[in-house]
């Protein structure tokens, strides 16, 4: 039973979300408040169907699964590889997420629209999971298009007017970011005749066609980096995180974004390959520099924010310009130079998410509790919510990239590289953008914790406990994992991902 | 991490503040009496393991804990050297004294759970910082320390002290940016960051520009927490706002961290030696001198007390890496003893300071004539202590100012004996007209005063009008200044720090 | 310097033609249009002329469908049916994004009152 679940777990762990999503309305005409129960049975499974594929992946290697049993180039290949392993946190965070989202969506929308939000949330875990582990490009947009969709829909969930149009700018960059994606893959379509992965990046050393293979992976650049936010194409992120309900600002900023990442990821590293037809010297430099704006910018941007939550969204920026720096400083000369580096941007996709989830998640739980979010409203909030402000301190300095916290150690693999490609420069550039971004923080923390309260409730106390949980033991993986747990995890598990990325495994 | 590793006195004396901070932050505010019991626990726990790891670690012993792999090649891992245990029994002492004073000084005080328990946690990171075995493990602490003082800088809560906390977290940050890039640019260059007495070794083959680059950039970065002009501008602001027997720990040990931190530079990074090649004692020295003669000058127009004492601190700092980077085996322990007998010494006097606000609100010295016959434990203990800071022999500042001036004179450097000069003449300057006003001036309250005592102010006659602060508060700080004299009459007894010293310099230019 | 052959080069190629002009069209009206729905009828026309490029891509000139019946000629030339299956998947998206898009409108309309970009921005 276990071995056959196993061999099907690729495909289990994404029809499950598909399939649950489908379902809630239906459970949910039973109570309102069943879907929430649902989501979380369904999350739970394919947690579990994942956790199968993940040992088998590191007993045996990636798993290919064909679905319909046609064999590939012809039919779709589902693989769960080392950098579809992304689907293990996505599954992970997706649970602690949905123990949080309890309290705190009854509270924030109206009950009949519990089910459409639980439908959603599942429909855009399942859009993740599916992007993370396919291996065929046109999946990658059909996938893509279902979590933009699920994402531009759970925006708008609230009444607020303000989130309409945050939802609308974001349709708007995803939809034309989406018609990118979908002009390079039909590009590489043109050049290659398939749309299967391996196939691609096989055939693509065949067929001498550099001019059409450089548009493709261009346009397909673009889009991701618009779904991942980079600078200048990050405008639709700070209102879209800001105002979303917390929840979904933890799935946006924490995972969404990243999928853009896995996305450049995918096409640079996995399907064109730095050995293959395209010299990707001038495009990564070109990313790279793109990086060093995204870093600072968003740390700067962020300074003129009254928000919290915006706030976070603009940092989201920032981290993620440390993210595509990783990416831009390998060398495509020497790529057994460049494991730092691609470890510093790979760290920190699973760091930041980590870290902007407890963010957004203990933001939410002060405006769950006392409805306000201006930073100058929450002065002395740390008084009366102590753990859920402490947690957010510790999340504070873990964005920053303290030592000793998860977010150090994207700056220490990220500037190494920097040491190793000779270009001291980005070293200095992130370094810089990490103080801009901790001189806000200080603010948070200055108002939160040492301020005098004024015109406040005084009733207000701790968030209930099924929000408090989800908070603390992000904040305490933070901290604990920060430190001991990281290097095995790093030369256990990305390890291998940025071996197999760069093509030297 | 099996179970007998928690039986080593080294993990045991980072962990047992640790633990019990965030016991008195559980205990929360309603227990927070016993929570400051448990921090002054905390700090004799941590004295006593110093204590009893002498004997080994001045015999050429160390103490090691490693707590696993967190960079290729590097381990999470603590040892106890000779310098560690100097810093580190400095810090504990400076602790028990400070926290026992807290206990007086708090009394009155809010949020007495967060002082005190991340009074403990700031004692578990100074420990580490200290006893780190190696660069990695140094700069997790190091980090840790300078954001935990966060909250006791800006303790008062006051807009002032919420701007020095700002000026301080700027400066700070900084400093550890540089740091940050310093260290990964030596994992980078040696593939090693072991704090060993001989330096790292690879380092010897990294061309000059490269070595140049980090030599600068780890004094810079520790230089703005060891207070080094020009980076010295948050220690005035921060310490007159903090709580006076934070500003204790802040002066006698944090900003000796800085210090320390140039000294573990010199000393186990870069390895005296190799420092020697670089050519930059003298560069270093001058500015150092610099930073020496114009806080000095500085200290001389404050009014405020303990903004004069933080000008004092800034100049004191600049001893000790005077005294490393001149690299002669006097000077170098001369810099070394400085770290344990300025942190006495400062750590004594501002605690005096804290009396002195704690029982009149005084907080500048022009207003406190008379106050030494009113005050006269504290300020007796004050005079000892300055009369150290000047250098007076039989003191403990004394000892250091004769290695440092010895050390100087070895390395061909009569410019800073001068300099020395200088400053303990201005040390005279602006310490002994405290202890002028303060016995020797009549207060205007007592000008006026009508019980019966018309124009008769001096202390032992006006013992109604005493407002000498409870025994909790003076015990501390006559204990401090029995220390000044004491440490500096038998330096050279058995485990006391020339000894230690004498261990770690018999290593370093062996 | 029109002659015979630009222009039947430009028949040839006249799907790129229309499609580039379309994005044109689209782009223009995204971006200049101060009325939501027409800034969205632009992405919807950007969205053809993507689709239009695509399937041009697989046309294959003088091919038939690929279907294999009893009347299909021995040696005919099929057209690729892999980007119309694309595209066909890309309609089903772009529908449901403009479903969202609209319904987004509204919700937009019911709550301000207006559908000017402008004004709205006036709004926050």
């Amino acid at each position: 039973m276990t071995t056959y679940l196993t061999s099907h777990s690729p495909i289990l762990m994404e029809v499950t979300f598909l399939v649950g999503a489908a379902l809630t309305p239906i459970i949910s005409l039973i109570r309102k408040k069943l879907a929430f129960w649902w989501a979380l049975i369904v999350s739970t499974l394919g947690f579990y169907f994942c956790t199968l594929a993940a040992a088998e992946l590191y007993k045996s290697g990636p798993l290919s699964y064909y679905v319909g049993g046609w064999r590939p180039p012809y039919g779709i290949e589902i693989k769960f590889d080392y950098l579809g392993a992304f689907a293990f946190l996505i599954l992970l965070l997706n649970i602690i997420i949905l123990v949080y989202s309890k309290k705190y969506m009854e509270h924030e929308i109206r009950e009949d629209k519990l089910p459409v939000y639980y439908t959603l949330v599942l429909l855009l875990v399942g859009g993740m999971v599916g992007f993370t582990i396919t291996g065929d490009i046109f999946n990658m947009f059909v996938f893509m298009e279902i979590l933009s969709l699920s994402g531009y829909a759970l925006i708008a969930i609230t009444e607020e007017r303000l989130n309409a149009m945050a939802s609308f700018k974001y349709l708007v960059m995803g939809a034309l970011s989406s018609l990118l994606l979908l002009v390079g893959i039909a590009f590489i379509y043109n050049v290659t005749g398939s749309l299967n992965m391996a196939d691609i990046s096989v055939r693509l050393k065949e067929f001498a066609a550099p001019t059409t293979a450089y548009v493709a992976v261009a346009a397909l650049i673009i889009g991701f980096t618009v779904k991942a936010a980079m600078f200048p194409v990050h405008i639709w992120l700070p209102d879209a995180h800001g105002l979303a309900p917390s929840p979904v600002s933890a799935l946006l900023s924490g995972l969404v974004i990243k999928i853009g990442i896995i996305g450049i990821l995918r096409i640079v590293f996995s399907v064109y390959r730095l050995a293959g037809p395209i010299n990707f010297t001038y495009l990564l430099d070109v990313l790279e520099w793109f990086a060093v704006a995204t870093v600072i910018f968003g740390a700067f941007f962020a300074f003129f924010q009254d928000d919290i939550k915006v706030i976070f969204a603009y940092s989201s920026i920032s981290n993620i310009g440390y993210i595509l720096m990783g990416i831009g400083l390998v060398s495509v000369a020497n790529p057994a130079g460049s494991v730092n580096a691609m470890l510093g941007a790979l760290t920190h996709v699973a760091a930041h998410a980590i870290i902007k989830t407890l963010l957004f998640l203990s933001a939410g739980a002060i405006i769950y509790k006392t409805g306000l979010r201006k930073l100058n409203d929450l002065k002395g909030i740390g008084k009366k919510m102590p753990i859920t402000c402490m947690a957010l301190v510790i999340g504070a300095l873990s964005v920053t990239g303290v030592p000793g916290t998860v977010g150090f150690w994207a700056k220490w693999y990220v500037i190494n590289g920097a040491f190793e490609s000779g270009q001291i420069f980005f070293a200095i550039a992130l370094l810089a953008g990490a103080l801009m971004v901790f001189a806000y923080y200080i603010k948070i923390i200055n108002v939160i914790f040492f301020r005098i309260p004024e015109g406040m409730d005084t009733k207000i106390e701790e968030a209930p406990l099924s929000m408090l949980i989800p908070i603390i033991v992000l904040a305490a993986s933070c901290m604990v994992y920060g430190l001991f747990y990281i290097y095995p995890t790093i030369n256990n598990y990305f390890m291998p991902v940025a071996k197999s990325l760069l093509g030297i495994l | 991490m099996d179970g007998s590793m928690f039986s080593n006195p080294a993990l045991l004396s980072v962990l047992i503040p640790l633990v019990l901070a965030v016991l008195i932050f559980l205990l929360g505010e309603k227990r927070s009496g016993l929570g400051s019991l448990l921090c002054v626990i905390a700090s004799l726990a941590t004295l006593a393991l110093t204590v009893s790891m002498m004997p080994t670690v001045i015999g050429g012993g160390v103490y090691e804990v490693s707590m696993g792999e967190v960079v290729p090649g590097i381990n999470f891992a603590l040892r106890v050297d000779q310098l560690g245990l100097l810093l580190t029994f400095t810090a504990a002492l400076i602790w028990v004294l400070a926290a026992i004073h807290s206990i007086g000084y708090m009394s009155h005080g809010h949020a007495k759970r967060r002082y005190f328990s991340f009074v403990a946690l700031c004692l578990s990171w100074t420990v580490g910082v200290a006893i780190s075995a190696n660069l990695f493990t140094y700069l997790i602490f190091y980090e840790l320390f300078s954001f935990s003082t966060y909250p006791l800088i800006v303790h008062e809560e006051t807009p002032e002290a919420l701007a020095a906390g700002k000026k301080y977290m700027v400066y700070i940050l900084i400093g550890s940016s540089f740091v940050l890039f310093s260290i990964i640019y030596t994992y980078f260059l040696a593939h090693n960051l072991d704090l060993s007495m001989a330096g790292i070794p690879t380092l010897a083959s990294v061309n000059r520009g490269a070595l140049m680059v980090l030599f600068w950039g780890f004094m810079i970065g520790f230089g703005v927490k060891a207070a080094m002009m020009p980076l010295h501008g948050w220690v005035p602001q921060a310490h007159p706002v903090a709580p006076a027997p934070f500003s204790a720990i802040l002066s006698g040990v944090m900003v000796a961290v800085g210090a320390f931190g140039i000294v573990r530079t010199v000393l186990n990074v870069f390895g005296v030696a190799l420092v020697r090649s670089l050519n930059v004692s003298f560069t270093l020295a001058y500015i150092v001198s610099f930073t020496i003669v114009v806080s000095s000058i500085l200290a001389l127009n404050q009014d405020n007390l303990k903004r004069r004492l933080a000008y004092s601190t800034i100049g004191q700092m600049g001893y000790i890496v005077l005294g490393t980077v001149l690299l002669t085996e006097y000077s170098i322990a001369g810099a070394l003893v400085h770290i344990i007998n300025h942190a006495l010494m400062k750590g004594t006097l501002f605690m005096c300071a804290g009396n002195i606000i704690h029982q009149s609100g005084k907080a500048k010295v022009s207003e406190m004539k008379g106050l030494g016959n009113k005050m006269p434990l504290t300020f007796i203990a004050f005079t000892i202590a300055a009369l150290g800071m000047i250098g007076l022999p039989p003191f403990v500042g004394f000892i250091s100012k004769w290695y440092l001036a010895i050390g100087a004179l070895d390395a061909k450097g009569v410019f800073f004996v001068i300099v020395l000069l200088i400053s303990s003449l201005l040390g005279g300057a602006y310490f002994l007209p405290i202890i002028y006003t303060a016995f020797f001036q009549k207060g205007e309250g007592e000008a006026a005063a009508g019980h019966g005592h018309d124009d008769h102010g001096h202390g032992e006659h006006a013992k109604p009008e005493s407002i000498e602060a409870p025994a909790v508060m003076t015990i501390p700080v006559l204990v401090g200044a029995l220390g000044v004299i004491v440490v500096g009459i038998f330096a050279k007894a058995p485990n006391f720090p020339l000894q230690i010293i004498k261990a770690a310099t018999d290593i370093l230019l062996k | 310097m029109i002659n015979n052959e630009v222009i039947a080069k430009a028949y040839s190629s006249i799907n790129y033609v229309v499609a580039v002009t379309l994005f044109c069209i689209g782009l223009y009206a995204l971006i200049i249009k101060p009325n939501l729905i027409k800034k969205f009828m632009g992405l919807n026309i950007i969205e053809t002329s993507v689709f239009l490029f695509i399937i041009s891509s697989g046309y294959v000139k003088g091919g038939v469908a690929p279907i294999y019946t009893h009347d299909t000629p021995v040696n005919a030339l099929f057209v690729n049916p892999i980007p119309q299956a694309l595209i066909l998947t890309a309609i089903v998206v772009a529908v449901s994004v403009t479903a969202l898009a609209l319904s987004l409108i509204i919700k937009l309309y019911d709550q301000c009152g207006t559908l000017n970009a402008n004004k709205l921005k006036e709004l926050r």
